[in-house]
């Protein structure tokens, strides 16, 4: 099911990543500022796979953990910590309260686990609106970067890149683990999946805490390079919601599919409608409705129809795909 | 006496936030829909009552079926059109279709009517009943009994007539419903529909007490979720009961810990309900 990549897609990886790298010393600021919010919702997207796409749980808790994880930086830069070792600490935080509140939630299916899900994200708000450590709803301040635009451009793009290649690379090595294949057993039925021996709760936690790394850090990035946070910024749902929708327009369940979605959702949208930035949620909305009417199993799975069937039947493949589910 | 009115704040509360949740669990015990775009239809119905009010002048109590005509329709082309398409597929497609449909009405909403707060404010609006010193705002009891008699009303209409006695069997078995010559298309239609009007109606009353604005829909959607989850699904009392407890959690949980946190404690009680009993303090099993 998840064969281990030939070299070409190693070769092609590699090659992605350089051009990445190499990417800021061709194009100006706003470009890489472009690229470096690709590059978060990439992270966010991925990240979701973890729970949502192999083991088939799907979390809203996205939105909770980058929030999280860009208030512990905040707060941690403002008492003094280096940069990167509060992105550290902000994982682990997450990682924990993934883990405690994993073992209550993951028990839940469905609608339930969902709601739970959006609960939790929607509490911590709440939290932060209401705590002094965190500002309230006044917001937060965190201390500038030194150093000049082209710098701190540049520092933030790799640091988010950083984060990105992480994310990606863990999530080849678990899908070519058995952890992989016990999140894929649980998604497609977890009682055979338990009577089989897979460790049904373990897994679903390991699921759970994997999900929460990544946008910690993401999260911490991102509060570095704003300088102020407030709580309805972070803990919004909509970074939940398009990490979502980019795993089902790429694919979901694939390694690839999250990354494809979230290049091609954020780049087409700043090309198509970038004017129209007071629209850009509707724009958001009907791309949804869309994706999720005529491309449920992700471009990925159509460019595979088509390439075996020719483009010919590109219509034919979309029609299939919005009545195999109707009433 | 502090404790009395309290008291008489939360059951008037929790009437209407009663009325608010139970289309939602409608919508998600017969078709599996968490339907996003129910606090939409919420916050709709309220801007038609507004409308009505402040370009015609129309009595506020008056326009509550104009509101629950107009969001039937919508909601019946919403689920004939979009979302039968999808509602076999795994539940977080609906979920997440719902989702993109809300985001484009919030904004098309906050284009049209602006993002200002308004608030219906008729000239009765002022008045007050009291007795024993508690104090009663006239509009809050009309709402709480209008509320009630709403979802009396849905009651009523799911267990004595065609229409719900198809719902309800749809939702049992939609196998057996559909053999039985139950148009399965068509009933989901008109569940999401009544779902909407029941909603809207509920919008309209919650303009006149209270202030609404295009995005307020997501307030009255975590209400509904939370609403829905302690009193758990498949019952029209799961609602009341649901709502009546948040109605007093909140209150006196203000009281106690402060307004800042009063939204956090129904988070908080969502999270413990799940925790102890899945599916819902007064919930069927099999619902979850």
């Amino acid at each position: 099911m998840f064969r281990p990549w030939s070299h070409i897609q190693w070769f092609g990886m590699g090659a992605g990543v350089l051009a990445l790298i190499l990417l800021p010393s061709f194009v100006e600021n706003d470009e890489i500022r472009k690229w470096m919010d690709i590059l978060m919702v990439a992270i966010l997207a991925v990240s979701w796979n973890f729970i949502g796409g192999l083991t088939g749980y799907p979390s809203f808790a996205s939105a909770a953990f980058f929030g999280l994880g860009a208030y512990t930086t905040a707060i941690l830069m403002n008492a003094g910590f280096n940069f990167f070792i509060t992105l550290g600490i902000g994982a682990c935080l997450c990682a924990l309260v993934a883990l405690a509140l994993g073992v209550p939630i993951l028990r839940l299916r469905g609608h339930y686990f969902a709601i739970a899900t959006f609960g939790v994200a929607e509490f911590f708000r709440e939290l932060a609106d209401n705590l002094r450590i965190t500002g309230g709803g006044d917001g937060i301040n965190l201390p500038q970067i030194t150093g000049g635009p082209d710098y701190f451009t540049r520092f933030f793009y790799f640091s988010m890149l950083g984060v990105a290649v992480l994310a990606v690379l863990t999530q080849y090595f678990v899908t070519r683990h058995r952890l992989g294949y016990g999140f894929v057993a649980i998604r497609e039925n977890e009682d055979a999946a338990a009577m089989t021996g897979v460790d049904t709760t373990k897994y679903k936690i390991i699921a759970f805490v994997l999900s929460s790394i990544f946008p910690a850090m993401g999260g911490g990035v991102y509060a570095y390079r704003a300088a102020f946070l407030e709580p309805i910024d972070v803990f919004d749902v909509l970074f939940s919601i398009k990490a979502i929708v980019m795993s089902m327009l790429g694919g979901v369940g694939t390694v690839m599919g999250p990354l494809v979605g979230a290049v091609m959702m954020e780049y087409l949208s700043d090309y198509l409608w970038g004017a129209f930035t007071e629209f850009h949620s509707a724009f958001l909305g009907i791309i949804i409705v869309l994706v999720v009417l005529f491309i449920p199993r992700g471009l990925m799975a159509v460019s595979q129809e088509v390439k075996s069937r020719g483009w010919g039947s590109l219509g034919i493949i979309l029609k299939s795909n919005i009545q195999r589910f109707k009433v | 006496m502090v404790y009395g009115q309290i008291l008489i704040n939360s059951i008037l509360l929790g009437g209407i936030y009663a009325s608010i949740a139970v289309g939602f669990s409608l919508v998600w015990g017969v078709m599996n829909i968490l339907n996003i775009l129910h606090g939409t239809f919420l916050m709709l119905g309220g801007y038609v009552t507004f409308w009505m009010f402040k370009l015609y002048g129309v009595d506020p109590f008056l326009s509550l079926p104009l509101s629950a005509v107009c969001m039937f329709c919508a909601g019946y082309v919403a689920q004939r059109g979009l979302i039968n398409k999808i509602v076999r597929a795994p539940m977080f497609m609906s979920l997440i279709l719902t989702f993109g449909l809300q985001l484009l009405v919030v904004r098309l909403a906050i284009y049209f009517f602006t993002g200002d707060f308004r608030s219906v404010q008729p000239s009765y609006a002022g008045f007050s009943i009291s007795f024993m010193g508690l104090s009663v705002p006239f509009v809050r009891i009309s709402i709480f009994v209008l509320g009630v008699l709403l979802t009396s009303i849905l009651f009523w209409f799911m267990g004595r007539t065609r229409t719900g006695r198809a719902i309800r069997a749809t939702r049992m078995d939609l196998d057996s419903a559909q053999l039985m010559g139950v148009d399965i298309g068509r009933i989901y239609a008109i569940t999401y529909g009544i779902g909407a009007a029941v909603a809207a109606t509920s919008g309209s009353l919650v303009s006149v007490g209270f202030a609404i604005s295009p995005v307020s829909d997501v307030e009255f959607l975590s209400k509904s979720f939370i609403i829905c989850t302690i009193g758990g699904l498949g019952n029209i009392t799961g609602a009341l009961a649901g709502g009546l407890i948040l109605g007093l959690a909140e209150n006196f949980g203000a009281l106690y810990l402060g307004p800042g946190l009063q939204n956090a404690i129904g988070y908080v009680l969502l999270i413990l309900v799940l925790f102890i009993k899945p599916s819902g303090l007064l919930g069927r099993k099999g619902f979850e």
